[in-house]
């Protein structure tokens, strides 16, 4: 029982495993995208501020250069004015970007154009970019030369404005990703529920399950998913199954009940006959009447315990070699003994046939089998014992010669309490004789059949599988 | 009262009939279910005691039978079958009680005079005439509130003309009511049991009436 509660603790529920691991699968995925759009939009910003530290440094070379187009054709020193006192401002209409800060240099004239906030120490930087620490702020500058002009321009940003930029980005691309988690978690959640509806259907078909009277589920294998259908239709057939064992025990404890109550009615009736009487002998006659009901009774109690020893749930009987033809023919000399009027022909008991079983069982068997002949047969009847091997199999055969079952009934003949109405010569047993033989022959791995030989009467068929040291 | 039983086994249907004869009663018993089908058209009971599983004919079969013929004795149902299946079809069929085995010899008489006296119209078990009373139970009879002390049979026959007081009981009803199918009584037996009756109880009070029996006056 131990392994069993601790296994319980650490079982999750069906719906609790499928949502983690959802759950589970829906965080990697997210980090992943979160890690790739972060890295991404921190590249996009670094290459956007350098496009434009390009594009500005470019488009001020150009300006420039333009000014003076048929100097530049010749090869000549540009000609442009120093204008050192030129301030350019870009109206910040780029909201939350910052400009850029900008200077276009002549070597020969000194700064033509510079924005207010560009920094003097980045002035002696060399083309290309370049990143650079001035007065404690971080500045990338591009620079650019043009030889022939001898034309430099130079655009710097602070790296702070780089990292603003960034975080732009990154709001505007990553902040959807951040409610998409919650949301998706939420339709994991939702979508694990749904789909596991059938699921919890089932769980509560089965929970209103009365176990006394099973029945089968009220659900349609159609209207389930091709997963469940198997799993519903197992169950409905188990529910059946359970269903027919139910019904047979009932029916098997009131035929037991009501094969148990005449004896005993009689049993009290006669003592309570005794009791009143006043005369010895009748009082006498009544006890031993009683006396013969208890009898009567503990035989149906004996025999009730034997089958309950031979339910298929019980420990299987202790088992040893026999040979089927020496039990057979010690039974049968018994037998003959007491039923001089029946003639037994025996046959194939010589030949040792040995099977693993239960001495005390197959003598019960045997005995049951002969008993029952021996009803059915007239007064000078025949009853045939013979046995023989069929491959791994020994089989008993006990034929009589009675009026035989009608094929209707004969697969109820090894019920428990069935009696036949053609006993009615009085002689009648219990009904439990048959399903002694019937639960025997189970017990020993073989079984029993009935079947109506041409000739008429009745042949009752063992089979018994041999033992292993014979196959 | 007379009574019959029909029981297949011996040894219930032998305590039954012994349990009954104690109490005074004339029991007959049958076995077969086929035979006692037939019971009722040559004899009269006062009640039956009836067993469901029978061989031949089952209880339920005979009851609907004898109720389709309109005897309508009273049906007392014995049964070893639980449920109450039986119970509600054998009602439904024209039984008047049932009772599953095993069952009190006691209780069983009881129910049975029970239904005797439903079915006479009596609402207790004492029977008069007069200043003659009966008891059934106690099986005491007083004649002017002096105890009288009758033999089995003479308590038999005086209980038979008082249940139809002022009216003729013939000698073979009263002769059946005595003996049943049993031993075969001496032809001048009940002659000598009404003499012995009317020595007790006064000779004016049972009367005799030539050709047809005798009858029980104030």
């Amino acid at each position: 029982m131990k392994p069993l509660i601790s296994w319980k603790r650490i079982t999750i529920g069906l719906h609790a495993r499928l949502i983690l691991w959802l759950l589970a699968l829906l965080g990697t995925l997210w980090v992943v995208l979160w890690s790739n759009t972060t890295s991404t939009v921190k590249d996009t910003a670094s290459q956007d501020i350098d496009q434009r530290l390009k594009t500005t440094a470019t488009l001020l070379l150009g300006l420039y250069t333009r000014q003076a187009p048929d100097k530049a054709s010749r090869d000549q020193a540009p000609a442009i004015e120093p204008s050192r006192g030129v301030v350019l401002t870009i109206p910040s209409t780029l909201g939350r970007e910052t400009p850029l800060s900008f200077e276009i240099i002549s070597l020969d004239t000194g700064i033509l154009a510079t924005t207010p906030d560009f920094p003097g120490a980045a002035r002696d930087s060399s083309p290309g970019f370049e990143d650079r620490t001035i007065e404690d702020q971080q500045w990338r500058i591009f620079t650019l030369a043009d030889r022939r002009q001898r034309l430099v321009s130079r655009a710097a940003i602070l790296q702070s404005n780089g990292t603003t930029r960034a975080d732009n980005l990154q709001r505007d691309f990553a902040s959807p990703l951040i409610w998409l988690l919650p949301v998706f978690a939420m339709l994991a959640v939702f979508s694990v529920w749904r789909g596991l509806a059938p699921l919890r259907r089932l769980e509560k078909a089965i929970a209103v399950q009365d176990p006394l009277a099973p029945s089968p589920l009220d659900i349609d294998p159609a209207q389930v998913p091709s997963e469940l259908r198997p799993l519903i239709i197992t169950l409905d057939r188990l529910m059946q199954k359970v269903k027919e064992v139910l019904t047979r025990q009932r029916a098997f404890t009131a035929a037991a009940g009501h094969e148990l109550r005449t004896p005993l009615a009689g049993c009290r009736a006669q003592l309570q006959v005794a009791r009143r009487s006043q005369d010895v002998d009748k009082r006498q006659g009544a006890i031993d009447k009683a006396q013969h009901s208890v009898d009567h009774m503990s035989a149906l109690v004996e025999q009730l315990l034997l089958l309950a020893r031979l339910d298929p749930a019980a420990p299987p009987p202790d088992m040893e070699p026999l040979d089927l033809g020496h039990l057979v023919r010690q039974i049968v000399d018994n037998v003959v003994a007491s039923n001089p009027d029946i003639r037994f022909r025996m046959q194939g008991i010589d030949r040792p046939l040995f099977v693993q079983g239960n001495p005390t069982l197959l003598d019960t068997l045997i005995a049951n089998l002969l008993t029952n002949a021996i009803r059915f047969s007239l007064p000078q009847g025949r009853v045939d014992v013979s046995l023989a091997r069929q491959c791994d199999q020994a089989i008993i055969r006990v034929i009589d010669q009675g009026p035989g079952i009608p094929l209707k009934e004969r697969d109820k003949v090894f019920d428990p309490f069935y009696h036949c109405e053609r006993d009615a010569s009085g002689k009648s047993g219990n009904g439990l004789g048959l399903a002694i033989v019937q639960a025997v022959a189970n017990a020993h791995g073989g079984w029993a059949e009935v079947v109506a030989p041409d000739e008429g009467g009745t042949e009752f068929r063992i089979y018994l599988p041999l033992a292993i040291s014979t196959v | 009262m007379r009574i019959l039983v029909v029981e297949d086994d011996d040894i219930l249907g032998d305590g039954l009939c012994e349990g009954l004869r104690q109490d005074g009663h004339t029991v007959d018993w049958l076995t077969d279910g086929r035979v006692a089908e037939q019971a009722l058209e040559a004899d009269t009971f006062d009640t039956i005691v009836l067993d469901l599983s029978l061989p031949g004919r089952s209880g339920l079969d005979i009851l609907a039978s004898w109720r389709r013929s309109q005897h309508l004795t009273p049906v007392l149902v014995l049964t070893a079958r639980e449920g109450t299946r039986d119970c509600i079809a054998a009602l439904d069929l024209g039984a008047d009680d049932y009772v599953v085995k095993p069952v009190d010899l006691a209780e069983l008489e009881a129910r049975l005079r029970a239904l005797l006296r439903r079915a006479t119209g009596h609402a207790d078990n004492r029977l008069s005439c007069g200043t003659l009373t009966l008891d059934r139970a106690d099986h005491m009879v007083w004649c002017a509130d002096e105890v009288v002390d009758l033999s089995a049979y003479e308590f038999v026959v005086l209980e038979a003309l008082l249940e139809r007081p002022g009216r003729v009981v013939s000698r073979e009803q009263l002769e059946s009511r005595l003996y049943g199918w049993g031993d075969g009584p001496e032809s001048n037996s009940l002659h000598v049991l009404i003499h012995k009756l009317r020595s007790h109880i006064g000779a004016s009070r049972i009367e005799t009436v030539r050709g047809l029996g005798y009858r029980i006056v104030s």
